[in-house]
């Protein structure tokens, strides 16, 4: 027959059903046998029940107020999803022609050049600078 | 449709993808309790389940075209619980975070327990709910659906998609846990290791 230490060792981890004694097994012969195994055994069960209880426990929120909620949620949801669709290629349109604009020009050193003091040109109304920018298509005008 | 005649899963799925409400209706009503249960097992408490249940029934409303019948409806929506259980926990964890660091400043010299809470906590049931909040995440939820939720524990592989062995370890070692805990809360028990 099963020690009382072993006993204790087999109720760690034994099934719910082991524990009623009913079984047929080393255990449930030991719980018939023994009062304070059998009074441990019987407190687990209980405190399982209990835990058991506390988990299921109250009425469930109301069906209908919780199926409105998740049809109107989930059209929302559907909105917003169908909302980013149509606005991707957009965004993806936008990003290609930001990459477009700001390319350099094919030939263009990606080094940053040496500067070069800007040409000065004297005139009737003064000298003027002129400065190039990396866009091409823009140049700056100093006049002083 | 005769009395006790019950439409079957598959063509109720069928038929609120198709936009019948009362088809969407009568699944949510066959899988609510279910849900609501598979969330508190996740989250420990019945009370905090309601919210989990609710974002799960909007999942599941916006999700249906993408069931693939795959796997079983179960394993499907379990997993959603599951999943939505989980960021529902993980916010808790960060908002119970951040409320104990504050309480920690403006407590600093205040390190007495509640007393009743501490009272709570030496009885066997408050032992063995504390130890179950304590497991690692896997072991709480293979304890809560067989010991707590009655599945078998090959029900609880399929459901959490793992091994019937890999299952019974971390059942055991649950069991063991919190048994272990509430055997020890109550003197008599802790003590008398000889009969």
């Amino acid at each position: 027959m099963l020690s009382c230490a072993d006993a204790r060792a087999a109720l760690l981890e034994a099934d719910l059903a082991a524990l009623d004694g009913a079984a047929a097994s080393a255990l449930a012969a030991h719980l018939r046998a023994c009062p304070a195994c059998r009074a441990a055994a019987d407190r687990i069960l209980v405190v399982t029940a209990a835990l058991r209880e506390e988990r299921a426990r109250g009425p469930l929120p109301p069906l209908d107020a919780a199926i409105s909620r998740a049809r109107a949620r989930g059209a929302a949801a559907r909105r917003r999803r169908r909302a980013a669709w149509a606005a991707l290629p957009v965004l993806a349109a936008a990003g290609v022609a930001g990459v477009l604009l700001t390319r350099p020009p094919a030939g263009t050193p990606l080094a940053p050049a040496a500067p070069v003091p800007p040409p000065l040109v004297e005139s009737a109304a003064g000298r003027v600078a002129v400065f190039t920018t990396d866009n091409p298509t823009i140049v700056v005008v100093w006049q002083f | 449709m005769a009395p006790g005649d019950q439409p079957l899963d598959a063509d109720l799925i069928r038929r609120a993808r198709a936009g019948e409400e009362a088809a969407f209706r009568l699944l949510v009503e066959r899988w609510y309790a279910r849900i609501h249960r598979w969330a508190a097992g996740v989250l420990g408490d019945a009370d905090d389940a309601d919210d989990v249940t609710q974002d799960v029934l909007v999942r599941l409303h916006v999700r249906l075209d993408r069931f693939r019948e795959e796997s079983a409806f179960s394993t499907w929506l379990f997993q959603i619980t599951r999943n939505a259980a989980r960021d529902a926990y993980r916010r808790r964890r960060r908002r119970l975070r951040a409320w104990t660091r504050l309480r920690g400043m403006a407590e600093a010299h205040d390190v007495a327990p509640d007393p009743a809470t501490a009272l709570e906590e030496r009885d066997a049931a408050g032992a063995a709910r504390a130890a179950l909040a304590g497991l690692p995440d896997r072991q709480r939820e293979v304890f809560d659906l067989v010991d707590l939720q009655g599945y078998a524990p090959h029900e609880a592989a399929d459901l959490l998609g793992l091994s019937p062995g890999t299952v019974r370890t971390h059942l055991f070692r649950a069991r063991a846990a919190v048994r272990r805990a509430l055997l020890a809360a109550e003197p008599s028990f802790a003590e008398d290791r000889s009969c």
